[in-house]
């Protein structure tokens, strides 16, 4: 089984019904009295959400998240082994192995990961919701797997207009392999060259997947000051005493040898 | 020695380890503990679902609310739309509901019965118990048994809304109306010309999914309050190969899938429309077989008094009672009448007896023969050879071509006959009733078990019907009902109930809403949330969330085509210190005090499921099949049908008339006249032109948002203002150039005001280059203004925002009694 998931550009409204759908499945918490808890400027750390671009006398909305490449940078990059692909092809993130180094949310070309970095009170909602500290992306609702069958992603069920399909590319009589198979449905940015799994069937002019919109500029990462504060000077002393401790136990070896040699 | 060096070693090789291992230690330490065993997603897949249809903007598209318990407490969710059996996959819900599990525990709801304590509009209220308040307000109404006319009802929406209205009838009142006096009926009266009654938003399909070239003049289907059922079938539509061309007063959502767009003048539309007609008249591009069968184009008038030649009843067939005229007959060169005719004449000039005769359409192309392209294009803004381009396609494409019959529509003075003229294109390329053009929509109306009938007295419609406003809609004329309050015509008006609507925030002028609230002896609110309206009431009744109780109607899915029909169950209890009852609840109580003689009568509505079972039989609906799946309905495709599937319309010929015979008959001193009762069509200039638009003037235009609504259930949700924020959609927006002028940057947060009396909003500027120079627009109601006091609160709802209805004069237009909500200038100042 190889979930992919396509996004019809020409029933696609703009309705934002698929953002509200993955809002409350993936990333809202829950208090006692039933009420949600969202983090700021929620939408940004929204798996999938609108990037609009203004280009001439146009403008045109776009929906993104996770590509789900079959070459993934962020898993390449990533120290820890934290960043996988499973074996379905969906690149999860292990929040217990994470050392927060960022390296996947710079290394992803298509700007897509998030972090949230302020607390946030209440129940999350299952194992692959967002949690702080840790960097985050759309799973294809990888919770939501029971079994060896294919599963329905919040915002596919949640799309009013049929923009979204979700399928199987193992499977050669499933929807989204002919239409991805018969060029219909694009690869945005192929000169990336990841290979990713989320494909687009442009609007007349496939003006999107030439002008694939990257970040704006409240999707960086943004630190309260005290974790400013941490990462300046921790994370300086931290590649200070590992750069000390490479030196003096290179010295130390040295030594040993110079030692060993001056004994005989 | 030895010692020395294995401490050192030792001491080396820990530290080194350490100032590896330690700070990716300290790093880690900041994991997150997991959740519950069993996850919250999974106890959704694991609740039950119940159905419903939602009514944040009122339309009933179908609904599942997936319930399920966290520790003994019951939660929703929106699952998603609902698709009941053999219904095409075509109703969808858009994402509001989606915020109900947010919305359900609201920190603004009203959480009891209350009673006013200080002055109308200090907002402060009292919270009592049930049996008070109902003692209460039974008590306040009874004193008007002997005169209940002087009641009025002012309802908006609800499957329960039918169950009021019939107990205010039982009271004797006949004074109900509705809002869209506001939204729609400048459009629906303009079409009353063309069509005999009031052709409302709901009463025609537009069968985008079928049409090839469809224009849109001011209307944008992918972002209006009423969105999703539209929206899906322009969507299939565009993916179908349907072209889109756009006319707007800024870049709207549509102008993303238009092959071209083009920014008009504000209310200049109607030059472009008559530019159109004019075009394909003067160079004969009507579909003549369409115009002979289905309209009177071919009836001849006498030119000096505009009177038919003549006419006779016609006795059978579908057109029995209807008239039929006098026509000349190409095929044998002489005068008959039209059901006799081979060929009528659709262009014609003659005379009969001494007196000059001709054809109503050769009329009409006298009448609009200077409205070039070229004319247009001086109003508007837009190239001649744009419009003429727009109506060659349009013209290319027929029938499946058509100008799309817009919604909110009473915006600027002129909008009525904007939309008269609209229809007529139609009818020239013969798209009015037939496949991908404007289809008529299949209806299911259920029905209660129970009429009253209201006490043999003058209504206030009736009254303004004889009184200057002919074509008012009777049942939507709320500013008329103020006018009748303020000028107690044609009697006092004691006391008003506003059910599920917001009467101060859709009433043009919030000075007059106010004074005629503070006028009243008696203000009672109906409703869920906090309002701008509560400010002024007496006493508030809260009901229920339409998920939180079985609804004693059915209702029916507004803008389906082919008839869909839902029942709304109750999904989940309203949280706890909620203390609300169901309309139908209220009214058992009420009656049981005020008039316990109708009781029996009144008494099934607290058993929901009796009414539903009786509605369905009526509606030959199968009841068991309807309660499974929530949605049903009868219909496999709308109606194409040019006259109907009845075989004639309202109008006195029983067909689509190009001139208004009743309205020759009602408006006969119009002719000539530059104005929207004119019975032939014309150019109306809109009123914000006069005197042109000095440096800080500007058009005030509001635009709607899909992911809010008119009642602040959808205003006041975070989710959705989130997402609302995420686009900007609470910036205002000028034109760059403008902005540059007077010195205003994005971001800046500006005064915008109404320099007659100096009503004003606060609002934060966005620039762009995309919108018409004149305008100032923003989303609809996204701020409370100044109606916020006391216990009357909006905790989410945005600081700054327009709302054009707040600043607008109070103006009806004349005849149709429909408000003009934009055509006025207004001033900004920092």
């Amino acid at each position: 089984m190889k979930p992919a998931m396509i996004i019809d550009l020409r029933r696609c409204t703009g309705c934002l019904a698929c953002v509200e759908a993955c809002m409350t499945e993936n990333i809202v918490r829950w208090r006692e009295d039933g009420t949600y808890v969202l983090p700021e400027n929620v939408v940004a750390y929204t798996r999938t959400r609108s990037r609009t671009v203004t280009y001439g006398d146009t403008m045109r909305k776009v929906f993104i998240q996770c590509l789900h490449c079959e070459d993934p940078p962020c898993v390449f990059v990533c120290p820890t082994g934290a960043s996988y692909k499973s074996e379905e092809g969906v690149v999860l993130i292990d929040d217990e192995i994470c050392i927060k180094c960022k390296y996947c949310i710079y290394a992803c070309p298509y700007g897509v990961r998030t972090m949230l970095e302020t607390p946030m009170e209440g129940t999350i909602l299952h194992e692959h919701a967002l949690k702080v500290g840790v960097p985050d992306k759309c799973t294809f609702c990888y919770h939501r797997k029971r079994g060896e069958s294919l599963w329905t992603p919040a915002c596919v069920e949640g799309c009013p207009y049929h923009a979204r399909l979700f399928g199987d590319l193992d499977d050669p009589d499933d929807t989204v392999t002919v239409l991805v198979e018969t060029g219909i449905a694009a690869m945005p940015r192929e000169d990336l060259g990841t290979s990713p799994k989320l494909f687009y069937i442009p609007r007349r002019g496939a003006f999107e997947i030439v002008k694939y919109p990257v970040r704006r500029k409240d999707e960086l990462i943004t630190y309260p000051v005290w974790s400013k504060i941490k990462d300046t000077f921790v994370k300086t002393l931290a590649n200070i005493a590992i750069a000390a401790g490479v030196l003096l136990g290179a010295i130390h070896i040295v030594r040993e040898k110079l030692k060993e040699g001056g004994e005989e | 020695m030895e010692e020395t060096g294995m401490n050192r070693r030792k001491f080396l090789k820990v530290s080194a380890l350490a100032t590896t291992t330690l700070p990716i230690i300290i790093q880690g330490i900041e994991g997150v503990k997991g959740g519950p065993q069993e996850s919250i997603a999974d106890l959704i897949a694991e609740g039950e679902w119940s159905p419903t249809a939602c009514i944040i903007c009122g339309q009933g598209c179908p609904l599942r609310i997936r319930v399920f318990n966290i520790e003994d407490q019951e939660r929703i969710h929106q699952e998603s739309h609902n698709v009941g059996p053999e219904l095409p996959q075509y109703f969808a819900t858009c994402a509001r509901p989606r915020a109900l599990g947010d919305v359900w525990n609201h920190p603004d709801r009203i959480k009891g019965p209350m009673i006013r304590i200080g002055e109308r509009g200090e907002g402060k209220f009292k919270k009592v118990s049930w049996d008070e308040a109902l003692d209460y307000l039974a008590d306040r109404l009874s004193q008007y048994l002997d005169a209940p006319e002087q009641i009025a009802l002012f309802a908006h929406q609800g499957a329960e809304k039918g169950i009021l209205s019939s107990f205010i009838k039982m009271l004797g009142s006949p004074n109900i109306t509705g809002h869209a006096d506001t939204c729609y009926t400048s459009s629906s009266g303009g079409r009353w010309f063309v069509f005999g009654k009031h052709i409302t938003p709901g009463a025609v399909y537009p069968d985008y999914e079928n049409a090839r070239f469809i224009v849109f003049m001011g209307r944008n289907p992918y972002g209006g309050f009423v969105s999703s059922p539209w929206a899906a079938a322009l969507s299939m539509g565009y993916r179908n190969g349907s072209r889109i061309v756009v006319f707007d007063v800024r870049f709207s959502d549509i102008c993303e899938i238009a092959e071209k767009y083009y920014i008009v003048k504000p209310g200049t539309d109607l030059a472009i429309s008559l530019a159109i007609a004019n075009y394909i008249i003067s160079n004969q591009l009507y579909n003549e077989e369409y115009l002979r069968q289905y309209t009177n184009s071919s009836m001849l008038l006498y030119t000096d008094d505009m009177t038919p030649v003549a006419t006779t009843t016609i006795e059978d067939g579908s057109r029995s009672g209807k008239l039929d005229y006098l026509v000349y007959d190409e095929d044998t060169g002489d005068y008959k009448y039209k059901l006799n005719a081979s060929k009528p004449a659709l262009m014609y000039k003659g005379t009969y007896e001494g007196r000059e005769i001709a054809s109503a359409l050769q009329i009409i192309s006298e009448a609009i023969a200077d409205y070039t392209p070229e004319w247009a294009a001086s109003i508007t803004g837009v190239e001649a050879d744009e419009i003429v381009w727009v109506a060659e396609e349009l013209v290319k494409w027929a029938p499946r071509s058509f100008i799309d019959h817009g919604y909110k529509s009473v915006r600027y003075y002129n909008e009525p006959m904007f939309h008269r003229v609209n229809a007529m294109i139609n009818a020239l390329l013969g798209s009015i009733g037939v496949k991908g053009g404007w289809a008529w929509p299949r209806k299911l109306k259920p029905s209660l078990p129970f009429k009253f009938k209201p006490k043999d007295v003058e209504s206030v419609s009736k009254y303004w019907t004889n009184n200057g406003y002919p074509l008012l809609f009777s049942k939507h004329y709320s500013m008329l009902m103020v006018k009748s309050i303020l000028e107690e015509k044609p009697y006092p008006i004691k006391a008003a109930i506003i059910y599920l609507e917001n009467l101060v925030s859709h009433m043009p002028n919030d000075d007059i809403a106010i004074k005629a609230l503070k006028k009243l002896d008696l203000v009672v609110v109906i409703d869920v949330m906090w309002s701008e309206t509560c400010n002024y009431a007496d006493i508030i009744l809260p009901i229920p969330f339409f998920f939180e109780h079985d609804n004693a109607s059915l209702f029916p899915v507004k803008k389906s085509h082919i008839g869909q029909i839902c029942v709304m169950k109750k999904a989940v209890d309203p949280p706890e210190g909620i203390d609300v009852k169901p309309t139908s609840w209220i009214v058992y109580e009420l009656v049981k005090r005020m008039k316990p003689e109708h009781l029996g009568d009144i008494e099934i509505v607290l058993r929901p499921t009796d009414i539903w079972m009786k509605q369905c039989e009526k509606l030959g609906i199968d009841y068991d099949k309807l309660m499974r799946y929530g949605t049903l309905t009868k219909y496999e495709e709308p109606a194409y049908n040019p006259l109907t599937s009845k075989g004639a319309l309202p109008t006195k010929t029983g067909e689509i008339e190009m001139i208004s015979i009743a309205g020759l008959e009602k408006f006969k001193d119009y002719l000539g006249k530059e104005n929207n009762l004119n019975p032939i069509i014309t150019w109306v200039k809109p009123k914000w032109m006069d005197g042109g638009l000095a440096d800080d003037e500007f058009v005030p235009v509001d635009y709607m948002n899909r992911l809010v609504a008119i009642n602040t259930w959808a205003r006041n949700t975070r989710l959705l203002l989130e997402m609302l924020k995420w686009e900007e959609g609470d910036y205002v927006i000028i034109h760059t150039e403008r902005a540059k002028k007077l010195g205003i940057k994005d971001g800046d947060i500006v005064e915008v005001y109404n320099p007659q009396d100096g009503r004003s909003l606060k609002v934060k500027i966005k620039t762009t280059h995309l919108i018409s120079p004149e305008l100032i627009a923003g989303v609809h109601g996204l701020t409370p203004g100044r109606h916020m006091n006391g216990d009357v609160k909006f905790t989410y709802m945005p600081k700054h925002g327009l709302n054009t209805n707040y600043l607008a004069p109070f103006t009806i237009i004349e005849g149709i009694g429909s408000a003009a909500l934009f055509d006025y200038k207004v001033k900004i100042r920092r």
